[in-house]
């Protein structure tokens, strides 16, 4: 690119050949121009001002539609789950959510904030309201109460409301990825970027409906703080700002993933202060979003001071004294001589200097002499991979916390990753703007984060849907010009060349009508154009590569993200769906059958769903904020049954469960979750040694695994009475071997509930041992 | 000779500055003062102790604030690319919204 030529400005694929003088919606003038009032009216009205319908209103109604059904297909494609399964909460965490949202819609908001759950992490209990991010539950809530009190639309339930709230932010996002792409590009760019969300697989699998869970609102409140920053950045407007700031609050709100945002957007600004874009635009807009955005995060209670004192939050802080400083820089050139400049810029530079090394100081020695105030353990598994797995085992253990391998990216992103590097070039030309360098670090720094744990995937895929549509956009633009200039064939007109300015800074150049540069064909074909014929097929190709992007983002979100995984379903041999409700029936049974303050032990990945649909006392759920609680449960179930019951009864637990995939072949079962269970356990209590439960070879539990293994409560429990099912000589169907231990009995527990399929097994803990050892058969009751 | 240059380098900037217009002036008079308002705070905070934090947080976040939107309405203004009316508006809507975040925080 070292020649000094001029591209061909690129005009906007929707808007025409001719350059109008009014342009209403061009967003390179910027909307900002315009009153709000003014805006609105001509937004609605059909026919524009001059009377009837022109070819900027058509184009303006096509994009309408476009959008509309964009938003309509990012409801839908959600909706799989409801029509396969049923309408239900999926997974865990939304379980709890769903908990919160029920007692805020019954209880109302000065016991929502005063929320202390004692049916949880018994004895220690959880304080709810101060430690939830409450967007995504306050927003079911008073969604919840609009529908209920102001339409009146009866019989709308809480869990109704909760399983939509995925869909219908989904087309939110839609609209405001097109807005932020929109100011970036054009409105081509904008559909294209909001038709790629709309559908991609990623964002589809963490906000289908019936996923009530922080992303599904997170990723909407992350585009739009983006939209309105970078519209707040190109106007220069306060009020922009204002909304920026706003959307930022809902974002800290909603998502402990806002630390990317207060960290992208300092990062975005040093990028524009470092390559000599500073301007009175980007000052108002960066510390107008700074300041507030402080003041706003440190009202929640969830963050509170640690939006001022924890060291995720100090970039934005430095940035912002940096750009105080070069702001101050510029303000004294301009009110000085050059020579007066020159001399003070050399005093200014030595005193900043000389300050910036004390402040930093005091800031690293602050920030390492108080252990709470370094990075947090996550943050710093963000950054060093390898950090999680050496000291926070539980961290580690979580499998959406596992580095993601190329079939996930190719799956969840297929396309977006593709031309997500094309996007990226896209960028630079034909200038790279404050947007679009936003764009780009954005991405960049999303794909190192998605490399390194496969639940950020979501982070990176809004971003490599912009790229994309802008890639996938300038590429139609070309080919539709091309295809243009081949029918019409005039060489006077030069279609692209005049009209509209280029993308980014708002109407500053004026469009080159008529020019031709010394690159153009012999003929006077403007540069770049191919012929019309290669662009036709070029363009069917297009189509033909996005239709089948989309079979396979409606394939995957109806067949792969949609199921709740609390129900379960196979094929019967004859094509019949057979459905596993293993989960629903033991929780009712818990509800039913035990008293209402009884404890119910297990290891935390069910106790969001035991609090939520069994509503019992349980002893560590999904929060996982008390390592050493979790590690006293992990040592029971791996401890010898005499020693599981002292530590059980010393928590006065009276039930246990576990969940035993064997009968059926569900892999997801206690018995391979256990090494975890040992190394959690291990990681507080030095008697439980790993090795010492890993058979001949490997983890196994046939007759070759470790005696201790074969001891401990989790095996018991697990097989116990297996052996009447699948006899003596039985296989496991998830491990695929004999199990090692036939006989098994109980001397300190006593079985009271196994579900259809043998995947719960609920045991009660006795009060005192058993006088005889309870190895008669029981009927596995089905109440 | 470090003071010789300070004192030319002022003798030539209040020439400059004098050029500028009456109202420029009155308003970077405003972010002065709100700066130097926040240092007290700092001072007070440094000093007496910075026992309600959120009460401390909130004053001195609420007068760098107003400090940093003034020095944002100068900038847009002194530009003379925009209307003074609408910036001034724009102006108006956000120093409204940080006083009402921080007398909420203020407790």
């Amino acid at each position: 690119m070292g020649q000094s030529r001029h591209r061909p400005c690129r005009t906007n694929w929707h808007q025409g050949r001719r350059a109008s003088t009014r342009r209403p919606f061009d967003p390179s003038t910027g909307a900002a121009t315009m009153s709000p009032a003014a805006a609105v009216s001509s937004a609605f009205a059909p026919w524009g001002v001059a009377g009837k319908m022109t070819d900027k209103d058509v184009a303006r109604w096509v994009e309408r539609a476009a959008l509309g059904m964009i938003m309509a297909v990012a409801f839908a494609i959600r909706l799989f789950s409801i029509v396969k399964y049923e309408s239900v909460i999926h997974e865990f965490d939304p379980y709890f959510n769903y908990r919160v949202t029920k007692f805020a819609s019954e209880k109302g908001m000065a016991e929502f904030w005063n929320f202390f759950d004692d049916r949880t992490w018994y004895p220690l209990g959880r304080v709810v309201g101060g430690t939830i991010y409450p967007g995504l539950t306050l927003t079911a809530t008073w969604i919840y109460w609009f529908i209920t009190d102001v339409l009146k639309l009866h019989p709308v339930s809480v869990k109704d409301v909760c399983v939509m709230i995925g869909p219908i932010f989904s087309a939110l996002t839609a609209l405001s990825t097109y807005g932020l792409v929109n100011e970036v590009r054009g409105k081509g760019a904008g559909l294209m970027a909001a038709c790629l969300i709309a559908t991609i697989p990623s964002y589809i699998s963490r906000s289908v409906a019936g996923s009530y869970d922080n992303e599904a609102v997170a990723i909407f409140a992350l585009v739009v703080t983006f939209y309105l920053y970078v519209k707040s950045m190109k106007t220069g407007s306060l009020l922009w700002g204002v909304g920026a700031s706003l959307a930022y609050f809902y974002m800290v709100s909603s998502w402990g993933g806002y630390t990317f945002i207060i960290n992208l957007i300092p990062i975005h600004a040093l990028a524009m202060i470092v390559t000599n874009n500073f301007s009175a635009n980007l000052y108002v807009a960066y510390s107008q979003f700074i300041l507030n955005g402080t003041l706003l995060a440190l009202v929640l209670p969830v963050v509170g001071f640690n939006a001022v004192q924890t060291s995720e939050h100090f970039s934005g802080f430095f940035v912002l004294g940096l750009m105080n400083a070069v702001a101050l820089v510029k303000f004294l050139r301009s009110n000085l001589t050059e020579r007066a400049f020159q001399k003070a810029f050399r005093l200014f530079v030595t005193l900043a200097v000389v300050g910036a090394g004390v402040a930093v100081l005091g800031v690293i020695t602050y920030a390492m002499t108080s252990p709470t105030f370094r990075w947090s353990g996550r943050s710093l598994s963000l950054l060093d991979p390898t950090y999680a797995k050496k000291y926070i085992p539980i961290i580690a253990s979580v499998s959406e916390h596992q580095a993601p391998t190329w079939s996930s990216f190719m799956n969840d992103l297929r396309l977006a990753i593709v031309f997500m590097g094309a996007g990226i070039m896209s960028c630079f030309k034909p200038r790279l703007t404050g947007a679009s360098l936003f764009l780009v670090i954005w991405g960049v720094t999303s794909v190192y984060f998605s490399g390194v744990m496969v639940r950020l995937m979501l982070v990176l895929a809004p971003v490599a849907c912009c790229l994309t549509g802008i890639a996938i956009s300038d590429v139609l633009d070309l080919l539709c010009r091309s295809y243009r200039y081949e029918k019409t064939s005039s060489p006077g007109d030069d279609n692209g060349v005049s009209s509209s300015p280029g993308a980014g800074k708002g109407g500053k150049k004026k469009g080159r009508a008529g020019r031709r540069g010394s690159e153009d064909a012999a003929d006077g074909t403007p540069y770049g154009l191919v012929p019309g014929q290669l662009a036709f097929f070029g363009i069917a190709g297009l189509v033909v590569v996005l239709s089948f992007h989309l079979f396979h983002c409606s394939y995957l979100g109806g067949e792969g993200y949609s199921s709740p995984s609390i129900i379960l379903q196979s094929r019967t041999s004859t094509g019949d769906v057979y459905v596993f409700d293993d989960y629903r029936e033991a929780y009712s049974w818990l509800r039913e059958n035990t008293d209402y303050d009884a404890k119910v032990a297990s290891w935390w990945d069910y106790g969001y769903q035991t609090t939520a649909m069994a509503d019992r006392t349980v002893l560590v759920d999904n929060n996982t904020w008390n390592n050493t609680h979790i590690a006293t449960v992990g040592r029971a179930m791996a401890s010898p049954e005499k020693k599981a019951w002292e530590i059980f009864r010393a928590l006065d637990v009276d039930y246990v469960f576990v969940v035993f995939g064997g009968m059926v072949g569900y892999s997801s079962d206690d018995i391979n979750k256990f090494l975890w269970m040992v190394r959690i356990g291990g990681g507080e209590y030095p008697d439980i040694v790993e090795k010492d439960y890993i058979g001949e070879g490997y983890y196994r539990i046939d007759e070759k695994a470790s005696p201790t293994m074969l001891n401990t409560l989790m095996y018991k429990l697990s097989y116990h009475r297996f052996q009447d099912i699948v006899g003596r000589d039985g296989m496991d169907r998830v491990r695929n071997t004999r199990f090692g231990k036939p006989d098994i009995q109980l001397k300190y527990f006593e079985e009271a509930f196994t579900s259809q399929h043998w995947m719960l097994r609920v045991y009660k803990v006795l009060d005192k041992p058993a006088r005889s050892k309870t190895g008669v058969p029981k009927s596995s009751l089905k109440n | 000779m470090l003071v010789g240059e300070l004192k030319e380098i002022c003798g030539v900037f209040r020439q400059e500055y004098g050029k500028t217009s009456k109202m420029l002036k009155i308003v970077d008079s405003f972010v002065i003062f709100a700066i130097a308002t926040a240092a007290v705070q700092m001072a007070n905070a440094l000093l007496v102790g910075t026992f309600p934090f959120n009460a401390c947080l909130a004053s001195t976040l609420c007068c760098l604030g107003a400090a940093i939107l003034t020095a944002s309405f100068r900038m847009q203004i002194g530009g003379g690319k925009s209307r003074v009316e609408k910036v001034f508006a724009d102006y108006c809507v956000a120093m409204i919204f940080l006083i009402f975040v921080s007398i909420s925080y203020v407790g």
